[in-house]
């Protein structure tokens, strides 16, 4: 879904302040459990941006229903979002904050987060919209760190498939 | 962020859902705290009362009733010990309402998750592995190969011979032949037979027609759903037929990518003849959270490190894909997932095993690296001949990997008349196990038995029988290690926790995954056992026994806890969330019981 969310971002003409991601498509008659691909964006989107999201979706059903979802301020994953480029690094959490559109960290399972928290990003920063707001889980990691809960990189199970 | 949204549309991922690693779509829910119901006062009352005929019971009562007999716990249910058949705890049990007082069991520690060569993401021989199990103190395991086109058309097959070579070198130890089953629509699972002439046939067969990977059945749909239902089905059938003994399954790291719904280890419970029986209550990999500092792989404990995909199911909470305390989160949270299977009243069992592939600190390599096109040093082609060439020296010490040998850290106890293949299986399906990691205690004995008749107990596993009124006492005798674990120093044992739930019967939304009831209701301080010898009991009593509930027990080392994600009302000390790649196994241990169940019926005594 990372890929798609780029080939939209790609295309010039995407208004700014834009939110590319993905939500989840529940089962249902005729159509499996699926991603969705959401844009969220300020302004209608130009022609040769909704062409590429055309592309980029395919057409399977659900995607009124993820629409809806994201207009009530619900989207599950966000690969695209400003200021996710100066996500690099270890940033402060307050920094992490200033730089791009994210608005709070959450820590996962409950565990509360330090305002003078230390996120180590990892190059990866996927947060989610809830609520109309795009937060960040987080998970403690070594060192009094703290890392976004998703990994940039998934464990394969086993390589038989 | 507002504004108009534009394009919302779906996109459909292939059968391949381990294929797609950075592809998501999660929903997140937050754990809130729910208030525990005392068991003692009794919720079901004379709806377990079955000298109060349906037609005298208030609609309410009856309705409570018909949940129970729906849950198998009430009459006929309890009578029918040994039925095949209904998944209910009478069903469940050998001996259903107590075995005679002070029955004895022989424990035997085992792991039902261990790869070998025959795997595309392993290295060792079966006889490695059997090898390891018996020298870290192992009396039965069951090598599970990866299902796959390859070990289905051959490997399964080759494997017999080595298994049976090693039978004959390590008479000490049982070892069994399953596999990895991939699951259709969900996780990996053992799945295993009791030895015989048609060992690998209903094996391969089995494989051949049900392996979501043979089948290009992985991912989530209603249809592949069916075709695992179809596949403890036919096992069912071979049992039945003769063809083979007896055949269990467990599901393996359940919780790890969140593809193993609630409604679908459900239906693997309630599928025909009892073969899915529990899952792994910790998976291995134990190795996996030992910090790079530490010369350790720094990943994260179990390989509990991904995020949701497209095939999780949505209602798991983000946290659920971590280990806690180094267990799977459906085990770890009380009042969780695996407390509300329970709370229907019926088996499911948590183990704990090695998932043994490559062991962390071992000096030999896979000679192609685990290239399944590769020719090996003796001409071995994994894609071609089933398995990989043996493992040679590696040049210096292993330290990026993840796993244990088969008995070095996390054991499994079956308690058995005498030892036995099919007493091991017929014990697991009974659930007379429970696990530890780190060798923690030597020993766990828990007993259950109503106050005043006391001739009759029930064990870990058994459904005690008792008169509604009755005061129960539970009872858990622990002996501490005695000594060194194979890190080479002496677990020491700091508390014991005594977890209860109501049994509440069936549940209408199949995909429930907390229960309101269960909670830690008592925990006792162990540091003093050492000085008393080493072995104390710890007795708790339920008073006035009014409906049908469940006990199990948790002690760990101590050194690692948080609140449980329920609130402290319900785990005041629970497992903590382990650390992303400063995990050390052996700084947290935990020993975990499966549950006694508790059915009272009929009058209270005394009482006309």
């Amino acid at each position: 879904m990372d890929h798609a969310a780029a080939s939209v971002a790609a295309v010039a003409g995407l208004p700014s302040g834009s939110l590319v991601g993905s939500s989840l498509v529940l089962a249902s008659s005729g159509s499996p459990q699926h991603l969705g691909l959401v844009v969220l964006a300020p302004e209608p989107l130009p022609a040769e941006v909704a062409t590429a999201v055309a592309a980029a979706a395919g057409a399977e059903a659900g995607g009124a229903w993820v629409a809806a979802r994201a207009a009530a301020g619900t989207v599950d994953r966000v690969a695209v979002f400003p200021g996710r480029e100066d996500l690099v690094g270890v940033l402060a959490a307050r920094d992490l904050l200033a730089l791009s559109a994210v608005e709070a960290l959450v820590g996962l399972g409950g565990l509360a987060v330090p305002p003078d928290a230390v996120v180590d990003t990892r190059g990866h920063v996927r947060p989610r919209l809830a609520d109309g707001r795009l937060v960040l889980d987080v998970q403690p990691s070594r060192g009094g760190r703290w890392v976004p809960f998703e990994p940039p990189v998934q464990h394969a199970c086993c390589s038989a498939h | 962020m507002s504004g108009s949204h534009h394009g919302a549309h779906g996109h459909t991922h292939g059968d391949h859902a381990h294929d797609h690693p950075h592809e998501h779509g999660h929903a997140h829910g937050h754990p809130h705290t729910h208030e525990a119901t005392p068991v003692e006062g009794g919720v079901l009352g004379e709806a377990v009362d079955l000298t109060v005929p349906d037609a005298e019971l208030s609609p309410a009562a009856l309705s409570r009733r018909g949940v129970l007999r729906g849950a198998g716990l009430l009459g006929a249910g309890l009578s029918a010990a040994g039925a095949v058949g209904a998944a209910s705890p009478a069903a469940a049990v050998g001996r259903a309402g107590g075995d005679r007082r002070g029955a004895e069991y022989r424990w035997l520690a085992g792991d039902h998750h261990i790869h070998t060569q025959y795997s595309p993401d392993a290295m060792y021989r079966v006889g490695d592995q059997v090898r390891a199990a018996h020298q870290y103190g192992l009396d039965w395991m069951v090598i599970t190969d990866h299902g796959g086109e390859t070990h289905a058309r051959i490997g399964v097959e080759k494997t017999n011979p080595d298994i049976r070579a090693a039978r004959r070198s390590n008479p000490d130890v049982l070892v069994f032949q399953g596999l990895e089953w991939n699951i259709p629509s969900a996780e990996h699972g053992t799945v295993f037979v009791a030895p015989g002439p048609n060992e690998v046939s209903v094996l391969q067969q089995f494989e051949q027609g049900y392996d979501g990977s043979v089948r290009g059945a992985s991912s989530s749909s209603p249809a592949n759903e069916a075709l695992a239902v179809a596949g403890l089905t036919f096992l069912a059938q071979q049992v039945r037929d003769g063809r083979t003994p007896d055949a269990l399954m467990l599901a393996n790291h359940p919780a790890r990518n969140g593809v193993d719904s609630p409604h679908e280890i459900r239906g693997w419970r309630d599928a025909p003849g009892r073969i899915a029986i529990g899952m792994e209550g910790a998976p291995g990999h134990q190795a996996a959270g030992i910090p790079v500092d530490a010369l350790g792989p720094g990943s994260a404990r179990g390989y509990y490190g991904n995020s949701p995909s497209a095939n999780s199911f949505a209602g798991y909470p983000l946290e659920s894909y971590r280990t806690w305390g180094g267990f799977d989160w459906m085990t770890s949270t009380v009042g969780g997932l695996w407390d509300s299977l329970l709370a229907e009243g019926l088996p499911w069992w948590v183990t704990a095993n090695s998932d043994s592939h490559s062991v962390y600190g071992d000096w030999s390599v896979n000679p192609t690296g685990n290239d399944r096109t590769a020719t090996g040093p003796d001409g071995r082609v994994f894609e071609v001949d089933g398995l990989y060439s043996d493992p040679v020296y590696g040049g210096g010490v292993q330290t990026g990997r993840g796993d244990f040998w088969p008995g070095f850290y996390s054991r499994t106890h079956v308690g058995v008349p005498r030892a036995g293949y099919r007493q091991v299986m017929a014990a697991m399906r009974d659930g007379r196990v429970w696990v530890d990691h780190g060798g923690l205690v030597d020993a766990v004995d828990v007993r259950v038995r109503a106050v005043t008749a006391t001739s009759r107990e029930s064990t870990l596993g058994g459904s005690l029988r008792v008169r509604q009124g009755d005061d129960v006492e539970v009872t858990i005798t622990v002996a501490l290690a005695s000594g060194p674990n194979w890190a080479t120093f002496r677990p020491e044992l700091a508390r014991v926790d005594l977890v209860l739930g109501q049994v509440t019967g069936a549940v209408a939304d199949r995909d429930v995954f907390t229960t309101p009831s269960t909670r830690v209701v008592q925990s006792f301080d162990t540091t003093g056992v050492r000085a008393q010898g080493g072995t104390a009991s710890f007795t708790y009593t339920v008073r006035d026994v009014g409906g049908p509930f469940y006990v199990r027990f948790r002690g760990t080392d101590g050194k690692r806890s948080q609140v449980g994600i329920y609130g402290a009302a319900v785990d005041p000390q629970g497992p903590a969330l382990d650390v992303e790649g400063d995990a050390d196994p052996w700084e947290d241990l935990w020993f975990y019981t499966n549950p006694v169940f508790v059915v009272p019926e009929g009058r209270p005594r005394g009482r006309r």
